[in-house]
C-alpha cells in the first residue's frame, strides 16, 4: 500500500512536471528584461526518510539535502545520510545500518517566467556507502519436508562493506515561500563495484536502497524541504 | 537541447516503470538450484554396468514412521524403479534410511548409513541458503548372510551438490 502510494505520488510529481514544462515552450524568445537570479548554499531535510521512520518499525534513516548554484542553471549538488533496515523476509532474516553520501550536480532544464525561481531538474550523482550487515537468521531451501526446514538463528556480522554507484535524479524544487523550496525526485541507480559479505550478499545498501537478483539497478525517491542562505545576486 | 527534452524524460519514466515492475526477487523458484537429493541407481550385481529395477521399494529414516520421497513428484512407493532421488539431513552429518524390498517372497529390509560433511551455499534472497554434501561414504550396517537384497555399495560421486549427477550406485 506504501508502495504503492510512493509511485502514485511520484507520478503526480511528474505530471506536474509535464504541464509546466508545456507551458513554458512559446514565452522563450519575446522576454527582454533579464532578471537577477539568488545565488546561494540551498539545505534541507528529507521528509521521506523521517515518515517512513514514524510509519515503518523496521526501518530508520534521515537524510541531508544540499545544493550550490554556480551557474544560472548549473548547481553542484548532494546528499548525505545514515540508514538502518531490519528486515524479516520468508528465508532471510537481517539487518542493515550504515552511512552514505552522494555528490554530482543537478541542471534546471526550465525556463522561469519573471524572477521566479523554480526548478525541474535532472540531476547526476556518484554515490558511496559505508555499512555493515547482520545476518540473524536463514532458512535451507528444500525441495521436500520429510526432514524439518530446518531454520538457523544465527548473528553474523559483516563489517566494513562498501558500494559505489552511479545515480540519475528527476525531479522538482519549487519555491513556496522566499527562499523556501520544496523539493521532490525520483532516482535511477546502477552499481558499479560493490563489497559483499563471503558466501551472503548486500540485501540492503544505504543511500542505493534495496537490491535484487536480477540486475545491478536501484531505485528511489525523496521529498522534502530546502532553505536557501541567500549570498549575492547576479 | 530542447527537442530531445521529452524522449529524454520519457525514457527516463519507462526505464523506471520497467526496473520496477519485475520484482520477481521475493519468491524461490524451485527448479532452481536447491539444496540437492541423492540420487541412487540400481544395478545387477552380476553385471554392474546394467541396470537392475527393483520390484516394489519403500524408504524411511530409521526411527521414522513416514516413508522417504524417492522422486521428485513426492512419491514415497516405486514399482519397477532402477533409480531414486532421496533427501539427507541437513542438521547433521549422517542419515540412516532403511530399503523396504517387497517381492513374492515378502517384505525385505536392508539399512544403510549415508555419512558426508555439510557445506550451506547462498543462492539468493528469495530462496535463502542451500546444502551442498561432501566426503559422502555409505555403510551398509552388518545383517545375517542369506537375508540381505543388497549384495554392496558403490559411491559413484562423493559431492552431492545437484541432481544431475548419481552418487550412489546399489548392486543387488
Amino acid at each position: 500500500m506504501i508502495y504503492t502510494l510512493r509511485y502514485v505520488t511520484n507520478i503526480l510529481f511528474l505530471l506536474i512536471g509535464f504541464i509546466a514544462l508545456s507551458q513554458t515552450q512559446e514565452s522563450t524568445a519575446i522576454d527582454s528584461v533579464q532578471y537577477k537570479r539568488t545565488y546561494g548554499l540551498r539545505v534541507g531535510i528529507d521528509a521521506a526518510s523521517l515518515i517512513r521512520t514514524g510509519i515503518d518499525p523496521e526501518y530508520n534513516g534521515f537524510q541531508i539535502l544540499g545544493d550550490y548554484r554556480i551557474k544560472d542553471r548549473l548547481y553542484i549538488a548532494g546528499e548525505i545520510g545514515n540508514e538502518n533496515l531490519d528486515r524479516n523476509s520468508d528465508r532471510i532474516d537481517f539487518k542493515t545500518s550504515g552511512s552514505y553520501f552522494k555528490a554530482g550536480i543537478d541542471y534546471n532544464l526550465y525556463q522561469n517566467w519573471l524572477d521566479m525561481d523554480n526548478m525541474i531538474y535532472f540531476g547526476a550523482r556518484l554515490g558511496a556507502a559505508n555499512f555493515s550487515q547482520n545476518m540473524l537468521r536463514y532458512d535451507y531451501a528444500q525441495d521436500n519436508s520429510y526432514f524439518p526446514v530446518f531454520t538457523n538463528a544465527v548473528n553474523r556480522e559483516f563489517k566494513g562493506l562498501t558500494a559505489l554507484w552511479l545515480e540519475i535524479q528527476l525531479g522538482i524544487k519549487v519555491e513556496v515561500l522566499p527562499n523556501l523550496y520544496m523539493v521532490a525526485n525520483m532516482q535511477l541507480k546502477r552499481m558499479i563495484t560493490e563489497k559483499t559479505p563471503e558466501n551472503f550478499d548486500n540485501l540492503y545498501v544505504p543511500g542505493f536502497g534495496k537490491t535484487y537478483d536480477t540486475g545491478e539497478i536501484g531505485v528511489g525517491y525523496t521529498y522534502g524541504i530546502m532553505y536557501r542562505i541567500p549570498f549575492f545576486k547576479k | 537541447m530542447k527537442k530531445y527534452k521529452y524522449p529524454f524524460i520519457l525514457s527516463i519514466i519507462l526505464l523506471i516503470a520497467g526496473t520496477s515492475s519485475c520484482e520477481k526477487d521475493d519468491l524461490c523458484d524451485p527448479s532452481l538450484s536447491v539444496t540437492p537429493r541423492l540420487i541412487i541407481k540400481f544395478t545387477d550385481i552380476g553385471n554392474p554396468d546394467e541396470s537392475k529395477t527393483v520390484e516394489q521399494l519403500q524408504i524411511r529414516e530409521i526411527g521414522f514412521t513416514g516413508f522417504a520421497p524417492l522422486n521428485s513428484e513426492g512419491s514415497t512407493l516405486l514399482t519397477a524403479v532402477d533409480s531414486i532421488a532421496i533427501p539427507l539431513r541437513t542438521d547433521s552429518n549422517n542419515t540412516s534410511y532403511e530399503f523396504f524390498l517387497d517381492d513374492d517372497d515378502g517384505t525385505n529390509i536392508d539399512s544403510i548409513d549415508f555419512n558426508y560433511n555439510l557445506d550451506e551455499i547462498y543462492i539468493n534472497r528469495a530462496c535463502g541458503f542451500k546444502v551442498v554434501y561432501n566426503e559422502l561414504s555409505a555403510i551398509k550396517l552388518p545383517e545375517p548372510a542369506g537375508e540381505e537384497w543388497i549384495i554392496n555399495i558403490q559411491v559413484v560421486t562423493p559431492e552431492v551438490t545437484s541432481n544431475n549427477d548419481i552418487h550412489i550406485e546399489i548392486r543387488h
